[in-house]
């Protein structure tokens, strides 16, 4: 459904996107997993039309962007990361502009609309204007302003940054029904967990580059030999960090209290190792779990950093 | 249909926000009422001149020298005296017998005015009275305060001062009628801030991003916001000027059709001038700056913030200001009737607004990121 080959975008001197390659699904919930600033926005806006790119070839549903762009927007949608929306318009009027720029009218219009609220949870605050909304709720209308016109491909840039857990776990439920219509959603993110938890195909991507790409167990496979310790001792003593780092295969020591983080790189193979440096400091133990390697151990081991530096 | 739907939408913002009708309505009509009343001892000759004394000489005996000395005694309300000889006068004046001396030349060129120490505000008001006759539109006001049976007189003018040959001396303009051309000529122009407002506002929120990712050609969403500012504003300026009209009873002569074709080339103009803006500069402080220099020297070199001094640089300055052009066409066809001047008015404001408009959407068009 879409094909991105060898897009790059400079801003003046500055790298955006390097030589990306993606290729996307029909119907698939595909997640763009990236710190602030590794240029999701960038691929996002360019997907819409609202970039250009300075060389490589992108298809959308078969069309080029560079010659096509107006029948590819017909079928995309946009839920941009800030709001954008009219604060001075009710949410109805919000959404029943932006739907009537795709050629919807009349009743259809009228009924795209009112389903719309309805799915976002909107419906009774239809008649109000977002000045007087939670932040959940703008959010909610953010989404509702891309989606009323029923879009193939759904493009979300983070939307849900700065919100409750609640409005979260609603977006997110949100855009798994959209996918199960058979909406192509392309989900943009720096929450480790969203992107493991919502999308089937997910690309790393830092710096402007994908540094890998696949479903979750395609990633974590990358990584295979990683895992975490997690030593939760009976209380807050103060470990040495540095002593442990010197562990063989040890890559990264964390205290949070009385629980340590071990990340490592040798399985369990320096696991005697690492229980000695407890047991013969004299730190009593409560509890010791090995976690398999999850998304912020991928991103970490394969740039050094963690998703949220 | 895109063009439409976009016009209509912003038309429904720009009308939604009280602030917008605050600005461009209610602000220009009190500021007539007030600045109209403050400034009627200018204009009406009923009003009273608290304790002038003033002495004058007027050399030239044709229809001016006659049109000025009328003029100062309905001013003054008789409390000035006429004296033959300039050394006389100024002899006087020294003697403090009173509080100002002018002197008009025998060929209606020049008035010298001269102050004693005691002047004070007395002093202000007649350099005021005085003003008021020399500017080009006060002193056919002047002559308007001149009693019906003289009116009719028809008289003509050799001098600068006049466009006109003949005058329409049965419109008795006073400082209200003035304050309401001007305050109109300039408010509209003072659209230009809202139209630029409305786009930055756009910008700023990003909804100009999910506009420009639907399936709108960018000329039609240039076209949206161009005609849906454009209604706007002739709406707030037809509201303006009605209210001002049935309201205070401000006087809009006898060819109104003129009048408001004036108006609406003008907003033509001061919509351009806020979109082209708007669209051609990316940085908001940048755009602010821009605008204020240029909106706010139209008023200023048009005469909006106060008579201008009578020295050429300003005097050339003024015909750069559409705002000037306007207002002179407005006070030609209003209180004289004329149109000479209705017609220039009307090309340069379309002119310089089709050239900006133009301009900006050659931009816009060509732009190959939002």
């Amino acid at each position: 459904m879409i094909r991105i080959s060898g897009v790059n975008k400079k801003y003046q001197d500055i790298k955006a996107l390097d030589h990306v390659d993606l290729e996307i699904g029909k119907g698939e919930l595909f997640g763009l997993l990236g710190p602030n600033g590794a240029g999701k926005t960038s691929l996002i806006k360019i997907l819409c039309g609202l970039l250009s790119v300075n060389s490589g070839d992108i298809f959308i549903n078969g069309l080029d962007l560079r010659k096509d762009i107006t029948s590819i927007k017909r079928i995309i949608g946009i839920v941009p990361q800030d709001l954008a929306i009219y604060k001075d318009l009710t949410a109805y009027e919000n959404i029943r502009f932006f739907a009537s720029l795709y050629g919807l009218k009349g009743k259809a219009l009228k009924a795209a609309v009112e389903e719309t609220l309805e799915f976002t949870g909107l419906s009774d605050s239809a008649r109000k204007k977002p000045k007087t909304f939670s932040g959940g709720m703008k959010r909610r209308l953010n989404i509702a302003c891309g989606l009323a016109h029923s879009p193939k491909i759904l493009f979300m840039d983070e939307p849900t940054v700065g919100i409750d857990p609640q409005t979260r776990n609603h977006i997110l439920e949100s855009v798994r029904q959209l996918n199960r219509k058979g909406c192509t959603v392309i989900y943009t993110t720096h929450y480790m967990e969203e992107a493991e938890s919502l999308c089937s195909r997910i690309a790393i991507i830092d710096h402007g580059k994908i540094i890998a790409q696949g479903s979750r167990e395609e990633l974590q496979s990358l990584i295979k030999d990683y895992n975490r310790f997690v030593v939760t001792m009976k209380q807050s003593y103060s470990i040495v960090i540095d002593t442990l780092r010197k562990i063989q295969g040890v890559l990264r020591v964390e205290q949070q209290g009385p629980r340590v983080l071990i990340d490592n790189d040798l399985g369990i193979d320096n696991l005697e190792q690492i229980i000695s440096y407890f047991t013969e400091s004299g730190f009593k133990l409560h509890d010791f779990r090995m976690e398999a390697p999850n998304l912020e151990m991928v991103f970490l081991t394969l740039t050094g950093r963690k998703l949220r530096d | 249909m895109n063009t439409l739907i976009i016009a209509l939408k912003i038309l429904k913002q720009n009308f939604t926000q009280p602030a917008n009708l605050i600005i461009l309505v209610i602000v220009p009509l009190v500021l007539i009422q007030l600045l109209g009343t403050a400034l009627s001892g200018v204009f009406s000759a009923s009003n009273n001149i608290a304790e002038i004394s003033l002495a004058y000489q007027v050399v030239d005996k044709g229809p001016i020298g006659e049109a000025f000395e009328h003029y100062l005694k309905i001013a003054t309300k008789n409390s000035s005296d006429s004296i033959d000889n300039r050394d006389e006068g100024l002899k006087q004046l020294e003697q403090a017998q009173y509080q100002a001396f002018v002197v008009m030349d025998e060929k209606a060129e020049k008035i010298d005015l001269y102050f004693n120490n005691a002047g004070g505000i007395s002093a202000g008001i007649i350099e005021s009275l005085i003003r008021a006759f020399v500017n080009d539109y006060d002193f056919k006001m002047a002559l308007n305060m001149k009693d019906s049976e003289q009116a009719e007189i028809p008289i003509e003018f050799n001098e600068n001062y006049f466009i006109d040959k003949t005058l329409n001396r049965t419109v008795q303009a006073d400082s209200m009628d003035h304050m309401a051309i001007l305050m109109l000529s300039m408010f509209v122009l003072f659209g230009a801030f809202l139209v630029s407002y409305t786009i930055e506002t756009e910008k700023a929120n990003l909804t100009i991003n999910r506009i420009y990712s639907a399936p709108v050609k960018k000329e039609s969403i240039f076209l949206g916001i161009y005609i849906g500012n454009f209604v706007s504003q002739l709406a707030m300026v037809l509201c303006l000027f009605l209210l001002s009209n049935f309201l205070l009873g401000i006087y809009f002569g006898e060819n109104i059709l003129k009048v408001l074709l004036i108006l609406l080339s003008e907003v033509f103009l001061s919509v351009s001038i806020g979109m082209a803006l708007a669209m051609l500069i990316k940085d908001t402080k940048a755009l602010k700056a821009l605008l204020n220099v240029l909106i706010l020297s139209f008023v200023f070199f048009a005469g909006g913030y106060g008579p201008l001094p009578e020295v050429p640089f300003f005097q050339t300055a003024k015909l750069f200001s559409p705002m000037t052009w306007v207002k002179e066409g407005l006070f030609e066809v209003i209180f004289n009737g004329s149109s000479e001047k209705v017609m220039p008015a009307i090309l340069i404001c379309f002119g310089f607004g089709l050239l900006l408009m133009g301009l900006s959407f050659i931009v816009t068009s060509r732009r190959k990121e939002i």
